[in-house]
């Protein structure tokens, strides 16, 4: 990383901001909202923001702002789960890949290499399809774009760690296996997991919420923002506050989330250098 | 036939001044590019992008020209132009334009007259009826309608009991008696018979035979292309866009001065895209799903809505066989649990109507007298409670199509069943594969809507694919799983009365039963959406056809 | 050399792509539904059922029924829809060139544009333009493909009605004779100005769209190269020649920041390989993206299987290219 990069810089910032404003209105939607994201008022639909709905309300009646607020923590948990199990499956996969060498090297990343060949939403679709609709089965859906992307990067930092002197000295000390991985080796591949999955997370929000778009993620009346705008497309011409108020949230939070790996990845100042390593990786 | 299409905004009409300007400054940009060299690359490229885009937002160098076709905006594209599967509206609607039937209900009503026959008699048994076929109907290909067109239809549909097959279940065979005499033969007396064969076109077995793949019986030729001889024959199909359809002229049913010569049927799923292209003039003629949409539109000039009676029933199946649904305490706690005032009053905004008992107010043997479906919480608690259901204990799904606007329903009956602390989960689902699952016990859900579109106003067509024991699994309308001999008994005896008397007293009997073991809540009647132009004459639903635009008798002024 | 390395590469997708066809033929196991039953009908007899099981070959153990798919697809024969009854591989022909020609749009869009604003960027170097543009560049990466496309509907086709709301020609506008299939190319040929021009405005939304994520990954990239490049010593030794600042940017600069760029824009193109099932969604485009998104709502699996392959295989072949490309653009990168 470049000598001018900043820690603390005001995107940082800012995109922390965001993203905790978020995690709170997730954590704690009573805060936020007084109304219930479900409550059914048929007498009181497609109203107007008002002084009682600051977002107006749906379809069927339900306040907008409440299930923007709720919608937070739908958004947030889909984040939380896949980018979990992406990174699990991946670290776990590259780990051993990386570790091991050989045949099962070459295999595991033969098999990366399967899923990163599938354009990514297209995977998604076909695998929720299989799945069925619903949000756990989009979450799993997504998850498998994921992985092989923090294999491939845990791959290659074990494969660089590996080398290192201070590993080989360790190991002629004699010391354990797992202690050097512990100790030595995974502190330095996860620093840039980190940073790649502070990338993503924007992304993977966006997947999930265009799958849920299509139908095919949260069921109703699971409130999740991609589905929210789905259901105010054919309010648009007339009550376009059901569809635009969920649209923004999604954009804010995705821009928060950029903000904040482009500040830990260092891209914005320093320019290529990181992203170049990760573009030309495993080619 | 010429129409003025709408208008524009004054700024963005062709002008021919105006556009030859544009052209002369995208080329002054791009000669500037030339003779500036590469250098310019990057200044140049943006000033042709800039003039290119202005262009572009500014419309094209042509007039307009007058558009010479109709065009009509609906939001499904037919799977096929299979008339056997015209059972599904949106079949229904090119196919009727395109076919033809033994006899047809007169349009803006349900009464029927005869059309590829001119004549035809019932046997004393009331088992057999022979057609006489008129000697001046011709396919499009020039060849005439025979008996042997319409046995070949029948064999065809008994072979794969498929489509409207499902109206003509008394149906055992034809008989060819001469060249234009045609018997068909039931089972037993079926009195809706003639209600059905307006479903029932005849298509042109030669053509269909040559084109038959691996024994297909021309299914899959069928998807894409015309063997009727209806008053329009099929120009061209692009699947999941439109269908052309021009004239006929040598229609049996001749033509008069006004008609429409040529007409575009496109879909667009949107519905604030038909709206907009029926504001620009773009449309005549545009289906609508929702009120809201439709009240908007109301009041606007040069349009012109359409509020149509339908005979299409929203029923809510509960599947018998599920707990706690066996129970029909609880079945019908839940249809009490559905606000069914709020579904007309608020979300269709008075576009629907209540139903009469178990049958929409137009049907055949309903009458006001009967009790119209209650929405009385109180009352479905008491149920609830007396039939031992804990708040909580259970949770069901419930199949419902979100891509024809039935969120709602689904969003109501959860409301509902959930003051009732019953958990009810969605699975939305496309009409061909909530069918699918409904064909077998283990995978149907556990509610389930069923927009139930009657070919005709006899309540068998209701009661029967409802509620009969024949019609559960392997796509019948049975969502209910519901088993009773009484009720199929009852069922089995009105299908063959001939009386109306009788008919209606043994369906009176049926909507009892039916109220006291609910297999199906019913909810309310449909009230066709529509908005056109309102120099666009003749237009008329057929409550037989829901969701079809005949356009035979339309015409423009 | 370079056929060599071609012939190595494509020696390398094979594993790939049996890999791909096996997970896409396992997928295609997984999905509820009989295929025998959807194929002879609903109300087939037990015997009917029996012969289509035999003819699809569906009563042989998996490791068979998998060497007759295999088999199957490279005759070209992706099976019959289950919906419409027709080949997947007809119908596959007939709606890509409408997500041809949506996809070529965007990509020229988004290469120009991004290239341009890029360099302008970059060459500005702190002006109101590099700041303007990076402001802009976040809200492009993170703003949903979706939500874009419905507020330009709103704004464009709704409120200020010059752009039409949806469809690739107006309803009037007879589809120019058909070449290609791609109405902008085929009006070209026929001489129909008219139709070009229609043909032209409807694609501007679904295309901008599309294109503005891309214009900001590539326009970031190229800045981001062009401001490295211009520090590098054969820069320096071409202003020392005495050459112009704009010789200097366009001749060296730009080449070697073609680099990077031609990268981000293979990643493009995956990109775009999914965004165009919501585009088409929303714009009722009638293409593969149309196609697709039914199929997957239809059950459909031998529809959803093809798209799969025929994506994925397309996607292999544009990164095979942009890497080749690559070895072109930089003559001191060699593979052997």
């Amino acid at each position: 990383m470049s000598k001018t990069f900043q820690f603390w810089s005001p995107s940082l910032l800012l995109g922390l901001a965001i993203v905790g404003l978020f995690a709170a209105m997730a954590i704690f939607p009573g805060l936020f909202s007084s109304q219930d994201p479900a409550g059914l008022r048929l007498e009181h639909r497609l109203s107007a923001p008002s002084a009682a709905n600051w977002f107006g309300t749906n379809g069927v009646g339900v306040d907008v702002y409440s299930r923007v607020v709720y919608g937070a923590r739908t958004t947030l948990a889909t984040i939380v789960i896949v980018l979990g199990i992406a990174i699990l499956v991946g670290v776990s996969i590259g780990s051993v890949s990386g570790y091991l060498g050989g045949w099962i090297d070459g295999l595991l990343m033969r098999v990366a290499d399967v899923f990163l060949a599938f354009p990514p939403l297209i995977l998604a679709l076909a695998t929720n399809a299989v799945l069925g609709r619903g949000l756990q089965q989009t979450m799993f859906a997504v998850a498998f774009l994921w992985w092989p992307a923090y294999a491939r990067l845990v791959r290659s930092q074990i494969l660089a760690v590996r080398k290192l002197e201070f590993v080989e000295s360790a190991r002629a000390i004699g010391a354990n296996e797992f202690r050097i991985v512990g100790r030595h080796v995974l502190p330095n591949v996860l620093d840039p997991v980190i940073v790649r999955a502070s990338l993503d997370a924007g992304f993977v929000a966006l997947t999930a919420a265009s799958l849920s778009f299509l139908g095919l993620g949260a069921q109703p009346p699971t409130p999740e923002w991609g589905r929210m705008v789905a259901e105010g497309q054919k309010f648009l011409l007339d009550q376009w506050w059901v569809a635009t108020f969920p649209g923004i949230a999604l954009f804010v939070l995705v821009i928060g989330f950029n903000l904040i790996g482009e500040s830990l990845s260092g891209r914005m100042q320093s320019g290529l250098h990181v992203g170049i390593a990760e573009e030309t990786e495993g080619r | 036939m010429f129409r003025k299409t709408g208008r524009r905004r004054a700024w963005v009409r062709a002008d021919t001044t105006l556009c030859y300007t544009k052209g002369a400054l995208v080329l002054i940009t791009a000669s500037n590019w030339k003779f500036c060299g590469r250098e310019w690359i990057v200044r140049s490229t943006g000033l042709c992008v800039v003039a290119i885009g202005i262009f572009l937002l500014s419309g094209g160098c042509a007039p307009k020209t007058e558009r010479s076709y109709l065009v009509i905006l609906t939001e499904g594209i037919p799977p096929t132009l299979d008339p056997l599967a015209a059972l599904d509206s949106r079949v229904d609607n090119p196919v009727i334009n395109l076919y033809s039937a033994l006899v047809q209900y007169i349009p803006g009503t349900t009464e029927l007259s005869l059309d590829l026959a001119e004549s035809y008699e019932i046997s004393d048994d009331g088992r057999q009826y022979v057609f006489t076929l008129r000697p001046d109907a011709v396919f499009h290909d020039g060849t005439p309608v025979r008996a042997a067109d319409v046995k070949y239809c029948i064999d065809r549909m008994l072979t794969l009991k498929t489509g409207v097959w499902a109206y003509l279940t008394p149906v055992s065979g034809a008989e060819i008696l001469d060249d234009r005499r045609v018997a068909i033969d039931l089972y037993e007396p079926f009195h809706g018979l003639l209600g059905a064969l307006t479903r029932f076109y005849v298509a042109n077995s030669e053509l269909v035979r040559t084109n038959e793949f691996e024994g297909d019986l021309g299914q899959r030729w069928l998807q894409n292309h015309d063997a009727g001889s209806g008053p329009y024959s099929l120009v061209s199909f692009q699947p999941e866009q439109q269908f052309t359809v021009q004239r006929f002229y040598d229609y049996h049913g001749g033509w008069g001065d006004r008609h429409i010569e040529k007409a575009v049927f496109r879909v667009i799923r949107e519905e604030a895209a038909r709206r907009i292209a029926l504001r620009n003039g773009d449309a005549d003629w545009i289906y609508l799903s929702s009120a809201d949409t439709l009240e908007a539109l109301a009041g606007e000039p040069g349009i012109k809505v359409n509020r149509d009676p339908t005979l299409n029933q929203l029923y809510i199946a509960f599947n018998t066989r599920r707990e706690p649904l066996r129970d029909a305490r609880v079945r019908r706690a839940l249809a009490l649990a559905y606000d069914y005032q709020g579904h007309v009053e608020h979300l269709m905004r008075g576009n629907a109507e209540m139903p009469y008992g178990v049958l929409p107010a137009r049907g055949e043997c309903a009458s006001p007298d009967q009790p119209i479906p209650r929405y009385d919480l109180v009352e479905a608690k008491r149920l609830i409670a007396e039939a031992g259901v804990r708040p909580g204990e259970f949770e069901l799904t419930m199949a419902f199509e979100g891509t024809t606007g039935e969120t709602p329903f689904f969003e109501i009956m959860r409301a509902g069943a959930a003051e009732l602390g019953i958990r009810v989960t969605a699975v939305d689902i496309e009409w061909d594969a909530k069918v699918s699952n409904y064909s077998r016990p283990d995978s149907s859900t556990d509610i389930g809507t069923i927009w139930l579109f009657a070919p005709g106003p006899e309540a068998h067509h209701f009661l029967y694919s409802l509620a009969h024991s024949s019609q559960a699994g392997d796509g019948g309308n049975n969502f209910a799983w519901y088993q009773n001999p009484v009720m199929d008994r009852l069922l089995d005896e009105a299908a063959a009365a001939t009386e109306e008397e009788r008919r209606c007293s043994l369906y009176r009997k049926v909507e009892a039963l039916w109220l006291e073991e609910m297999p199906f809540a019913v909810s309310v009647t449909m009230v066709g959406l529509s908005a056109q132009r309102d120099d666009l004459k003749g237009y008329s639903v057929a409550l037989g056809h829901p969701l079809t635009q005949n356009l035979y008798p339309m015409w423009l002024e | 050399m370079m056929g060599r390395y071609v012939a190595r590469r494509l020696l390398l997708m094979i594993p790939v792509l049996l890999g791909v066809s096996i997970l896409a033929f396992y997928v295609s196991q997984l999905l509820p539904g009989d295929p025998a039953r959807a194929a002879a009908g609903r109300l087939a007899t037990p015997e009917q059922l029996e012969a289509v099981r035999e003819r699809l070959g569906l009563d042989q153990p998996v490791p068979v029924q998998y060497g007759l798919y295999i088999g199957r697809l490279l005759q070209g024969d992706l099976g019959t829809s289950l919906s419409s009854k027709q080949e997947v591989a007809q119908e596959l022909r007939i709606f890509f060139p409408a997500t041809l020609e949506l996809l070529l749009a965007t990509m020229v869009l988004t290469v120009v544009l991004g290239i341009t604003i890029g360099v302008r960027a970059a060459t500005s170097r702190g002006g109101w333009v590099d700041r303007a543009f990076l402001g802009f560049s976040y809200l492009g990466v993170g703003m949903p493909v979706f939500f874009l496309a419905l507020l330009l509907q709103l704004v464009f086709a709704g409120w200020l009605r010059i752009l039409p709301i949806a469809g690739r020609l107006s309803l009037e506008t007879v589809p120019p004779p058909a070449l290609t299939g791609l109405y902008t190319f085929d009006a070209l040929f026929a001489g129909q100005w008219a139709t070009l021009m229609d043909a032209g405005r409807h694609l501007v939304l679904p295309a901008l769209t599309l294109s503005i994520a891309g214009i900001s990954e590539i326009g970031r990239i190229t800045r981001s190269a062009m401001l490295n490049a211009l520090d590098q010593d054969y820069v320096r030794t071409a202003r020392a020649k005495g050459l112009s600042e704009r010789a200097v940017w366009l001749r060296h600069a730009l080449p070697n920041a073609m680099l990077p760029t031609t990268t981000v824009i293979g990643l493009q193109v995956a990109f775009l390989l999914g965004g165009t099932v919501l585009i088409e969604n929303i714009f009722s485009w009638g293409g593969l993206g149309t196609y697709a998104w039914k199929g997957i709502f239809r059950l459909d699996i031998p529809v959803i299987m093809g798209i799969t392959l025929v994506s994925t295989t397309a996607y292999l072949f544009v990164n095979l290219g942009v890497d080749l490309l690559y070895t072109k653009l930089d003559p001191r990168i060699r593979y052997e």
